[in-house]
């Protein structure tokens, strides 16, 4: 049985956002967890992170064959931003996968399988108390960019390139981004698109479960940062350097 | 800045995830203590991360001391300068990175420091000047349009309570250049004469005669004047003359601009 969820998600080339496409695949075999697509180990670590900040919000790593694909195969991918991205695939195919092996009424999850082959630790049965594939689905996220990385107990941290993935999405017309809250002004600056921001998983997943709606940020007026320089009136004597500051403001 | 602008800036802040405080809408000002790497200057990493001079981007980025940067930092300055971004290659492809930004630098005269200061006897060797001089090569000094030697200020002046114009004086009259640029260069997508390419530069920087005998006379006094010089002090004209608000350059502008290049071979 071989179930399949994809999100978007993006990555930065200079400071240039690029699409990646996420694809999560949930299959039979020995419980593991793997990424492919020149990952950095940033992104295989992630796998630690998604688990514990699953099981904060009630949910286990199924207990099957997880791979992680990150397309295109051959652009280097840094950073924890598809923590979030991969954590909601992750969820939405171990619940097709689990509803279909209901139907199918084969065995949950191979779970005798569970020992030492496992290359990430793997939670111990009395994890089972909680059931996996909880009605999910990635459907109120399609068209969004997902971008967040996840802390240990679920929080969504900050990401680098929000803005890039925001202007990435308004150039290939897609209908908008899914950023963590502290970075949503950055994301909110482009117009033309949906911005979404959430801070914890759990916001998430009730999204994802039918239960609310998108988070939709508080824009505040954005917090611009001054920079406090001084007055030219401040400058004593150095008459020939007077003039030449109005000319440079051109040499830009 | 323009909306555009401060878009343009917060993305690489935000790519640098320094943009979490913040967007950037006051045009950025930076400046790199000088023992800093070519690869902190330009950006760098096997994913390119953006350099100073991308953080300087629509803003202004200050060297202090010039001639103590490393040689090769500096001189790495070139393309960017011309070309307002700057490409970096790597394996895995070429990554380009904004980098429209205004060089300001800062040298002493000399290793010592009182080389003409008309206050105290320079010390240093004619070898140790030479040097010191050469760390900043022809081709980097002369993609630099204003350079102006200032002298010791004397304690009259420093103590001297008289206000003289402020920023927000010369804002508005750099404000109403500004403006006219862009009306003027709007055609060919650019803001400020900077930009300019030389297609847009024939077209929109008329010399009236007086200011073309100027220019004529200049090059026979000066035959070590590049190309590259005459362009830049054709552009340089072409600003004084908006700031002055006039339709076209006149001789005036142009001594003006030329003299700002005088110091050539004498910092």
């Amino acid at each position: 049985l071989v179930v399949l969820a994809t999100t978007l998600s993006s990555t930065l080339l200079g400071v240039d956002a690029v699409p990646v496409a996420v694809e999560v695949d949930v299959s039979q075999g020995l419980p593991g967890y793997h990424v492919v697509g020149l990952a950095a180990q940033s992104v295989k670590e992630g796998a630690v992170r998604v688990r514990a900040a699953l099981q904060a919000v009630g949910h286990d790593m199924p207990l099957s064959s997880v791979t992680v694909n990150l397309a295109p195969a051959d652009l280097r991918k840094p950073g924890g931003g598809f923590d979030l991205p991969i954590t909601v695939a992750v969820l939405s195919a171990d619940y097709a996968g689990s509803s279909a092996a209901k139907e199918g009424s084969e065995p949950s999850g191979p779970s005798d399988a569970a020992d030492a082959a496992a290359p990430v630790p793997q939670p111990t049965a009395a994890a089972d108390a909680i059931p996996s594939g909880r009605k999910v689905s990635l459907e109120p996220l399609a068209g969004l960019i997902i971008l967040g990385e996840l802390g240990l107990d679920g929080s969504i941290r900050s990401v680098r390139g929000t803005l890039a993935a925001a202007m990435l999405a308004r150039a290939r017309g897609w209908r908008g981004v899914l950023v963590p809250r502290v970075n949503v002004h950055e994301a909110a600056m482009v117009e033309g698109i949906e911005v979404y921001c959430a801070s914890h998983l759990a916001e998430v997943i009730d999204v994802m479960a039918g239960r609310a709606g998108l988070p939709v940020p508080d824009v505040r007026a954005a917090r611009a940062r001054r920079s406090g320089l001084l007055d030219l009136a401040e400058v004593r004597g150095q008459v020939m350097a007077r003039p030449a500051p109005s000319l440079r403001s051109f040499r830009r | 800045m323009t909306h555009d602008e401060i878009l343009e800036t917060t993305k690489v802040y935000s790519a640098l995830g320094q943009a979490e405080t913040g967007l950037i809408e006051d045009r950025p000002f930076r400046s790199p203590h000088h023992t800093i790497s070519t690869a902190g200057l330009l950006g760098g990493g096997t994913m390119p991360r953006p350099g100073e001079i991308s953080m300087a981007h629509n803003g202004v980025l200050f060297l202090d001391e010039l001639p103590e940067f490393a040689r090769g930092a500096i001189e790495s300055l070139r393309q960017p300068l011309e070309d307002r971004v700057v490409t970096i290659g790597r394996v895995a492809g070429t990554v380009k990175l904004p980098a429209s930004f205004l060089l300001a630098a800062s040298a002493n005269p000399c290793p010592c420091g009182w080389l003409d200061s008309g206050v105290r006897q320079c010390t240093c060797s004619g070898v140790a000047i030479e040097r010191y001089r050469s760390r900043m090569s022809g081709p980097l000094l002369d993609r630099i349009d204003l350079r102006i030697f200032v002298r010791a200020v004397a304690l009259t002046d420093l103590r001297a309570a008289g206000s003289s114009e402020s920023s927000a004086q010369v804002r508005d009259r750099v404000a109403a250049a500004r403006a006219r640029q862009l009306a003027r260069l709007a055609p060919w997508g650019i803001r400020t004469n900077a930009e300019m390419n030389t297609v847009a530069q024939r077209a929109t920087c008329r010399l009236d005669s007086k200011a073309e005998a100027v220019l004529t006379s200049l090059v026979k006094a000066n035959r070590t004047l590049t190309a590259r010089s005459i362009d830049r002090i054709i552009r340089v004209a072409r600003t004084i003359a908006d700031l002055a608000g006039a339709e076209h350059i006149d001789d005036g502008c142009l001594h003006e601009a030329a003299s700002y290049r005088a110091m050539d071979g004498s910092q």
